[in-house]
C-alpha cells in the first residue's frame, strides 16, 4: 500500500496521458480538469461486500419491477402501498411511457446506487440514480493505472479485479440489442462534463460513440449515418442524454441533442434504449421512502439494505415527529427546481426553522426529512499529511445481461466510485463541487 | 349527426434548401364513438417521403417521417370524410394527470375570480363563460408557449389560451380536464377547446365561443395542454427563413355524398 | 469486438488528426534546424520559417521568437496550437485510435503546456521528445488500429499535409512525387473521400516540369486545390 501512495505522481502522469478529465463550466467558459484522485483506496471486506451485493441486486430488481408496474398495471398504487400522488406528481413520471414495453422489461440497466457507511459499520442507501448515473470510468481507469505503477500492492493485497466492467456493460448491451444492429453510446458532445467517460466506455465496449445528428429514424428503425451516407441499423443505444432531450418530436422541441422520432421507434420495440425512458419516477426523493416497501411488495423478501431513517410529512405520525425534531433532521425539498435543496436543521437560525416548519405545514408533500447519519470518515492524503473526510460510495448495478434461464441478469460491479469531500466541514461529495475520488477495493477474502 | 369532407393543407417554403428534416404530424381526426372516419389520408405533396404512423399516449394519431435530401419546400395534405355525432366520449377511470397542473395550464391564485361552484359539468360551463367574459379574443396576442397565467394577466389571447385557463380552473376545482385541438365547420384555421370529465364521460366545452361542443367540432389531437398535441413539429438542418401557410376546410355533405354548399 | 462504423464527422476528425500530427512532426524538424543555425548566429532561418508557416504574431526579440513559435498558445501557427488542434481531433476519435494512441498526443500537449508555463527555452533535447512521441503515435496507429478505413483516413491527412509543407518550404520534387503516388493508391481504396476533379487538377500541376514552388501564383494555386482535395 505504501508503494502505491508513494507513486502518486506516476499515477497522475498516467491519468494525464490517458486524458482522464471532466469538464467544468466556470463563468461560461469550458475548462477540463483532472478529477483529483486519492491513492488510498476504500476497502470493503469480503463479508460486507456479500451483504452489499445481495442487497443491491434485491433493490434494483424491486426498482425495475416498480417501473414496469407504474407504467402498466399500477398494482402497487391499487394495493395502497404507494399513494397515487407520489407517482403522478413526480417530475420523473412520464405519461408518454404508459403501456410502452422496453426490451425484456428492463428500465434501469445501469443503476448507480449511492451509499454511506455509518460509524457503527452499518451501510445506508442515500439515493438511487436510475437515469444516467456516471462515474464508473474513473475507478476503472484508476485501477488500470495503479496496477501498472504499483504491482506489488496488488500482489500483497487480494483485491477483486474490477477491469471487467466493460465486459459486463457489453454483455448487457449485446443482450438488449439482440443482434438487431450495432451498439452505440450517445454523448451530448465533446463539451459534456463526462465526455471522457463516454468515449472511454465506447473504446472499452467496442460500441460506436455517436454524437447528436449521427442518427436518424426511418420506418421506425434507428440508423447510424456512416462515412459515405450509408445507413447502419442501431440495435441498442446507451444514451448519456436525459429523457427530455432525447427526441425533439416527442419531448423538448428545441433539443438538438436527441434523435427525432426515436421515441416512436422505442415504442415499437425496434431498439433498446439504455437506460429506458421514464426512470425518474423511481429515483425521485419522495419515492425513495417507498423502496424498502417495494422490496417486500414485489419480491416478498425482507430488504437487506436500509434507507437512512426517513420521514414523510404526508403521514400524520411522521409529520408530528418532523415538526417536533426538525432541528436535528436533514430536510430535503422533493420539488427540486429552485427551492431549498438539502438543509440541515442544526444549521438554521430559530427564525429560519420556523419558516421551514411553516412551509412543511403548507405543502407536506413537498418535503422529506431524514436523521443525520454519522458517516464513517475516510483517510485522504492532503499534501503529505493524512486527513479524514466525508465520503460516499456509488455502486454500479447492471441489469439485462445474458443469463442461463433467459431472464435479464443483474450484476453488481465489484468496485464502485468512492467520492470524498475536500472541505473538512462538508457533506457534499459531488465531483462538480471540487470533490475527489478514490478507487474502491472489494477484498477477495 | 353531420357528415363532413375535411382537408388540412400546409405549405412551408424555405429560403434555401434544408436537409435532415424530421417531422411529426397530428392531423388525422379521432376514429371513436363520437367520430367515425369513413376515409382519411395524409400525403406529403412536396416530394417522395416514407411515412410511419402510430398513436400517441393521449390517443391522437401521429404520422411522422424523415427527409434526408436537400429540399426547399415541405407541404402535406390531410383529408377525408367523417361522421360526427353529438355524443360524449366514455371513459371509466381517466388518468390522474388530467387533475394535475401542467406547464401551460397551471392555476394561479390570481385567477380565483373566475372559479364557480356546482356540479362538474355545470361549474365548468359557468367558468367557461367567465373566461369568455374576462378575456378578449385578439389574434396573434400570444404564442405557442404562452401559459394560462400569462394570457390571463394580459386579459387577451386566442382559443389556445382560453382553453388553458379553463383547464387550470377545472383542475383546481378537482375536475379532470384536457386540451383538445381540432377543426371547426367551415374554412379557417385549427381550433382548440376543452374536454372535462364528469361521471364517466368527457364533455366538450368551447370557452372561446362560450358553449358546449356539438357535431360541428372534429377532434384531431389532445393532451394535458397544447404542448402535448401540436399539429406539426419539425426539425431540419439549415439556416433559413421559413414561410408557412395552412388552410383548413370542413364542408358538410348530404348522405348521398353531394356537397351541401 | 469493435464496430467498424464511422460517421462523416469522425472521418473528418481523423483526416485532420493526420494532418496536424504530420505538421507537428515537420515543424519540429524545421524548428530544430532553425535552432541549430541560430547557435552560429544565423537567424535568417527563423525569418524564413515565420514567413513560410504564416506566423503573424510580432515578437520583441529573438528569445521571444524562439519561445513564441513553440509555446505561444495565442499564435495559431505555433507548435503548441498545432498540438492543441491535433488533440481536439484526437479526443473525439479515442475509441477509433485507442487511448494508447491518443496518449502520445496528450503527452506532447501536457509536456509543452508545462514548459510554456515555465516560459522555458525550447531546445533540441526537449523537442526531440515530442518527435519521439509523434513517431510513437504513428507506430501505435499501425499496431493498434485494425479498421483499415481509420488508418487510411489518417494517412490521407498525413500525406496531404506532407505535400502542403514540402511545397511551402520548397523541397525537392521527388518528395512530393512519392507522397502523391501513395495518395493515388488511397484514392483507389477510398474514392468517395476525394474530390476527383481536384485530384486530377493536382496531378496535372504536380509534374516535374511544372514544379515551381517559389512562384507564388503556382504555389497558391496548388495549395488551394490541395485544401479542397478531401471531401469529408
Amino acid at each position: 500500500m505504501q508503494t502505491l501512495i508513494e507513486s502518486r505522481d506516476s499515477v497522475n502522469n498516467w491519468m494525464e496521458r490517458y486524458g482522464v478529465r471532466f469538464g467544468v463550466y466556470k463563468n461560461g467558459i469550458f475548462n477540463e480538469q483532472i478529477f483529483p484522485f486519492d491513492s488510498i483506496p476504500r476497502t470493503i471486506s469480503h463479508k460486507d461486500w456479500q451483504m452489499l451485493e445481495a442487497g443491491l441486486i434485491q433493490r434494483v430488481k424491486a426498482l425495475n419491477a416498480f417501473l414496469w408496474d407504474i407504467y402498466h398495471e399500477k398494482n402497487i398504487i391499487k394495493d395502497g402501498v404507494v399513494p397515487e400522488e407520489f407517482v403522478y406528481a413526480s417530475k420523473g413520471y412520464m405519461p408518454e411511457c404508459e403501456s410502452v414495453d422496453p426490451t425484456c422489461k428492463v428500465y434501469s440497466h445501469i443503476s448507480g446506487i449511492d451509499l454511506v457507511e455509518g460509524k457503527d459499520g452499518n451501510w445506508f442507501i442515500l439515493e438511487d440514480n436510475l437515469r444516467i448515473p456516471s462515474g464508473a470510468s474513473y475507478p476503472l481507469i484508476a485501477r488500470e493505472i495503479t496496477r501498472k505503477v504499483s504491482p506489488t500492492t496488488f500482489i500483497d493485497n487480494s483485491v477483486a479485479d474490477n477491469r471487467g466492467y466493460a465486459d459486463i456493460l457489453k454483455d448487457m448491451m449485446d443482450n438488449m440489442n439482440g443482434g438487431r444492429g450495432i451498439n452505440v453510446i450517445l454523448t451530448p458532445g465533446r463539451y459534456n462534463s463526462a465526455f471522457f467517460e463516454h468515449s472511454y466506455l465506447a473504446e472499452k465496449t467496442g460500441a460506436v460513440l455517436a454524437f447528436p445528428g449521427d442518427m436518424m429514424v426511418e420506418d421506425d428503425i434507428v440508423y447510424y449515418t456512416g462515412l459515405y451516407k450509408e445507413k447502419v441499423r442501431v440495435g441498442a443505444i446507451y444514451r448519456r442524454v436525459s429523457d427530455e432531450y432525447m427526441d425533439p418530436m416527442a419531448f423538448e422541441a428545441s433539443s438538438l441533442l436527441g434523435v427525432p422520432n426515436l421515441f416512436q421507434a422505442y415504442k415499437k420495440g425496434t431498439v433498446a434504449v439504455i437506460n429506458g425512458f421514464g426512470n425518474g419516477v423511481a429515483d425521485d426523493k419522495g419515492i425513495y421512502y417507498f423502496v424498502p416497501k417495494m422490496v417486500k411488495y414485489y419480491l416478498n423478501e425482507e430488504p437487506i439494505l436500509h434507507n437512512a431513517p426517513t420521514y414523510l410529512p404526508y403521514y400524520k405520525e411522521d409529520y408530528d415527529y418532523i415538526l417536533a425534531n426538525i432541528s436535528k433532521l436533514v430536510i430535503k425539498d422533493v420539488s427540486e427546481a429552485g427551492g431549498y435543496g438539502v438543509v440541515f436543521g442544526r444549521d438554521l437560525t430559530p427564525e429560519k426553522l420556523e419558516e421551514l416548519k411553516n412551509l412543511i405545514v403548507e405543502q407536506p408533500r413537498r418535503w422529506i426529512a431524514q436523521e443525520v447519519i454519522d458517516f464513517k470518515d475516510l483517510e485522504i492524503l492532503e499534501g503529505e499529511t493524512k486527513v479524514w473526510r466525508k465520503a460516499d460510495l456509488r455502486a454500479f448495478v447492471v441489469t439485462g445481461g445474458r443469463s442461463e434461464d433467459g431472464t435479464p441478469a443483474v450484476k453488481v460491479w465489484k468496485s464502485g466510485l468512492t467520492r470524498f469531500s475536500r472541505n473538512p466541514n462538508s457533506f457534499v461529495v459531488n465531483s462538480s463541487q471540487g470533490g475527489g475520488f478514490k478507487d474502491t477495493w472489494v477484498m477477495n477474502k | 349527426m353531420k357528415i363532413f369532407l375535411y382537408s388540412y393543407e400546409s405549405k412551408a417554403g424555405f429560403s434555401r434548401p434544408v436537409t435532415a428534416h424530421s417531422f411529426l404530424l397530428r392531423a388525422v381526426p379521432f376514429d371513436d364513438e363520437v367520430q367515425t372516419l369513413m376515409e382519411s389520408s395524409v400525403e406529403i405533396t412536396s416530394g417522395p417521403c416514407r411515412l410511419s404512423t402510430s398513436t400517441d399516449v393521449w390517443g391522437s394519431e401521429i404520422v411522422y417521417g424523415h427527409i434526408s435530401d436537400p429540399h426547399d419546400s415541405f407541404s402535406y395534405v390531410s383529408k377525408g370524410k367523417i361522421i360526427v355525432r353529438e355524443g360524449r366520449r366514455r371513459e371509466e377511470n381517466p388518468s390522474p394527470v388530467y387533475l394535475l397542473p401542467s406547464q401551460s395550464a397551471a392555476y394561479d391564485a390570481s385567477m380565483a375570480e373566475l372559479l364557480r361552484d356546482g356540479s362538474a359539468e355545470q361549474s365548468a360551463m359557468e367558468m367557461a363563460l367567465a373566461v369568455k367574459e374576462k378575456m378578449a379574443y385578439v389574434p396573434c396576442s400570444t404564442g405557442t408557449t404562452t401559459t394560462a397565467l400569462q394570457a390571463y394577466s394580459q386579459s387577451c389571447g386566442v382559443c389556445q389560451d382560453f382553453s388553458h385557463i379553463l383547464i387550470a380552473l377545472c383542475r383546481h376545482k378537482g375536475i379532470p380536464a384536457r386540451y383538445v385541438c381540432g377543426f371547426y365547420e367551415g374554412e379557417g384555421e385549427t381550433h382548440a377547446w376543452v374536454e372535462i370529465w364528469d361521471s364517466g364521460q368527457w364533455i366538450g366545452i368551447d370557452p372561446t365561443a362560450g358553449r358546449m361542443c356539438d357535431d360541428r367540432y372534429i377532434a384531431i389531437g389532445r393532451g394535458r395542454d397544447a404542448a402535448d398535441c401540436p399539429v406539426n413539429r419539425g426539425l431540419f438542418t439549415g439556416i433559413v427563413t421559413q414561410s408557412t401557410e395552412t388552410v383548413v376546410k370542413v364542408n358538410e355533405i348530404k348522405e348521398d355524398g353531394k356537397d351541401n354548399i | 469486438m469493435k464496430t467498424f462504423v464511422l460517421s462523416p464527422a469522425k472521418g473528418n476528425s481523423l483526416y485532420w488528426l493526420g494532418r496536424y500530427t504530420e505538421r507537428i512532426y515537420l515543424c519540429l524538424h524545421l524548428l530544430r534546424k532553425c535552432y541549430d543555425m541560430m547557435i552560429d548566429g544565423d537567424t535568417d532561418e527563423y525569418s524564413r520559417y515565420i514567413s513560410k508557416i504564416g506566423s503573424f504574431v510580432p515578437y520583441l526579440d529573438e528569445g521571444a521568437i524562439r519561445r513564441g513559435l513553440v509555446n505561444d498558445a495565442t499564435n495559431p501557427a505555433s507548435l503548441i496550437s498545432c498540438i492543441e488542434c491535433a488533440n481536439d481531433n484526437a479526443l473525439v476519435v479515442r475509441e477509433e485510435i485507442t487511448s494508447h494512441t491518443l496518449g502520445y498526443v496528450q503527452l506532447s500537449l501536457e509536456a509543452l503546456r508545462k514548459s510554456s508555463k515555465a516560459d522555458a527555452e525550447p531546445n533540441i533535447d526537449t523537442l526531440q521528445t515530442l518527435t519521439d512521441w509523434m513517431l510513437a503515435f504513428w507506430g501505435s496507429v499501425e499496431e493498434r488500429v485494425y479498421d483499415n478505413r481509420v488508418k487510411t483516413l489518417l494517412k490521407i491527412g498525413k500525406l496531404v499535409e506532407h505535400i502542403d509543407m514540402n511545397l511551402r518550404f520548397g523541397y525537392k520534387f521527388y518528395r512530393i512525387e512519392e507522397a502523391l503516388m501513395t495518395l493515388s493508391f488511397y484514392r483507389k481504396e477510398q474514392p468517395n473521400a476525394f474530390n476527383q476533379e481536384a485530384f486530377d487538377e493536382l496531378k496535372a500541376l504536380l509534374v516535374e516540369g511544372m514544379y515551381e514552388p517559389e512562384n507564388m501564383t503556382y504555389l497558391n494555386k496548388v495549395l488551394s486545390i490541395l485544401g479542397n482535395l478531401v471531401t469529408l
